[in-house]
């Protein structure tokens, strides 16, 4: 399998805080991956350097080999824990923005999407409830044929409901060859679709496992060794 | 990707610039009719119809004159807002993970509040013509014009110097704005008023150093003590070339300097020293 992330003794500090600390992680092709750990761990920093909205203090790190710039930036697709759409715009613009920056970006696959949560291309983005407006973004993102996609928290405040909506969107949409980065603290809802688990505390990386690993060789459910792992 | 980035920066900008701009032109329409149905500008302000014509009159220019000034300015205060919006703040997850380079989004933006401070300023002279011009003035202004474009092939260096430094004006006050949005929003939780803090610093600076480059060069002081009497005007027009030219020349320089370095520095921001929160 095609590696499609590489981290090289990657730090970031923020002032005198050090976010991450010589993280060395790779991570395959067609994997869903859960990156789990406490509030504050890290994950967000690491999601973040992916994205190249932040820069390393030290070490490097490669998506597809290449380090974040221009062409790293087409081919992940990015969910971060936000808002981020110009709320004035109405979802067929989003779309649009969408379809003309993304060579990857399948516009009938969002608006099928849209259609089956009733929401109609027409609304303002902020003229929608939170969920909803979670749910779009949702929606850009996973229509993109992208090589990976980093999902930052994305059930992270959200009812049950939508949790599962969300989580059925995202394993029923995704290219088979491509590479999923779920950041989450919520384990339980998410273990049963993850394939692998990286545990980062504190800027380091605790442990890279393979969920059927843990759960043969430890006999554990992946929240009960975080749990385990975390215990405060 | 440069033209893309443009198309939807247009679309988002000019939806409330289109409104505020539009609506003084409807404003300078009705006031032309009320002018024109109370027998002409001069009769209505000059009050020879009645009294509240008169008052209606004088308010109406008072308006104008606000709303156009409100307009000019806030076309700048918007256009800075924008980019720290779209850069800056939760927008800037997506602007800044789009595949495309920090230059093309400074471009892009840039070029878009160019285009938009041109239009301010066409709204502004159409607005005016629309309110007050008659056959007489145009009688008079369009010949005027002709011949502006006819006398600039004899124009002295430092009038085209002047016209340089003119033209790069919206460029130096658009790429400076950006500067200080970009340096405002190291600042932790207070990006809008590090902004302002930063313009009002960066505008300081900038006084002090055109001051020392005057100095320094002595231009300053040989413009300030120019005395024409009794030269014909072709020596006094050699004279005051002579001073000018120099000192307009050291003003462009300078200008492009600071576009240059407001510019890089906007872009090392975005790319190395991106603070979302």
């Amino acid at each position: 399998m095609k590696t499609i992330l590489e981290c090289k003794n990657l730090s970031k500090r923020y002032g005198r805080t050090q976010a991450l600390s010589g993280i060395n992680l790779s991570l395959k092709s067609g994997r869903i991956i859960g990156l789990l750990g406490p509030n504050g761990s890290g994950k967000t920093t690491l999601i973040k350097l992916i994205n190249g909205l932040l820069t390393p203090t030290e070490g490097e790190i490669l998506i597809d080999g290449t380090a974040p710039g221009v062409r790293s930036k087409s081919i992940v697709s990015y969910l971060p824990e936000r808002t981020y759409l110009d709320e004035s715009m109405r979802i067929a613009e989003a779309i649009d923005y969408f379809g003309d920056f993304y060579r990857d970006f399948d516009r009938n696959k969002a608006l099928k999407m849209l259609k089956k949560v009733n929401l109609d291309p027409s609304l303002r983005i902020k003229t929608l409830s939170k969920g909803n407006k979670e749910k779009v973004q949702l929606i850009l993102v996973m229509s993109r044929r992208a090589k990976l996609y980093c999902l930052d928290e994305p059930i992270a405040g959200v009812d049950p409901a939508a949790r599962d909506y969300i989580l059925s969107t995202i394993i029923n949409n995704y290219e088979p060859d491509a590479t999923i980065l779920l950041s989450t603290h919520l384990i339980s809802d998410v273990e049963n679709i993850l394939d692998e688990v990286v545990f980062i505390q504190n800027g380091h990386i605790r442990m890279q496992e393979e969920v059927e690993t843990i759960r043969d060789k430890e006999g554990k459910s992946v929240d009960d060794l975080f749990r385990e792992v975390f215990k405060c | 990707m440069l033209g893309k980035l443009f198309k939807h920066e247009w679309i988002a900008i000019s939806k409330l610039l289109v409104v505020i701009h539009g609506f003084i032109l409807i404003f300078a329409i009705l006031s032309r009719i009320f002018f024109e149905v109370s027998g002409g500008v001069d009769m209505a302000i000059s009050g020879e119809v009645n009294d509240i014509v008169e008052i209606i009159a004088a308010l109406i220019i008072f308006a104008i004159v606000l709303f156009i000034c409100c307009a000019a300015m806030f076309t700048s205060v918007y256009i800075a807002y924008r980019f720290y919006k779209n850069v800056f703040t939760d927008q800037g997850y997506l602007t800044n993970t789009l595949p495309v380079t920090p230059t093309q989004i400074i471009v892009s933006k840039g070029l878009t509040a160019l285009l938009w401070t041109v239009i301010d300023l066409a709204v502004l002279a159409v607005a005016l013509l629309i309110m007050f011009a008659n056959g007489e003035f145009m009688s008079v202004l369009l010949p005027a014009l002709g011949r502006v474009l006819y006398y600039m092939g004899g124009l002295p260096a430092f009038c085209w110097i002047l016209l340089v430094m003119i033209l790069l004006a919206p460029f130096l006050m658009i790429i400076h704005m950006y500067f200080c949005v970009a340096v405002g929003s190291l600042i932790p939780n207070h990006k809008i008023l590090g902004a302002i803090g930063v313009y009002i610093a960066s505008y300081i600076i900038i006084q002090i150093i055109s001051t020392i480059v005057l100095v320094i060069t002595g231009l300053g002081f040989t413009a300030g003590s120019m005395d024409t009497t009794g030269m014909t005007s072709a020596e006094a027009s050699y004279y005051v070339g002579s001073i000018l030219t120099p000192m307009f020349l050291v003003s462009v320089i300078c200008e492009i300097i600071a576009i240059l370095v407001f510019f890089f520095v906007t872009k090392y921001i975005m790319t190395k020293k991106l603070n979302l929160e």
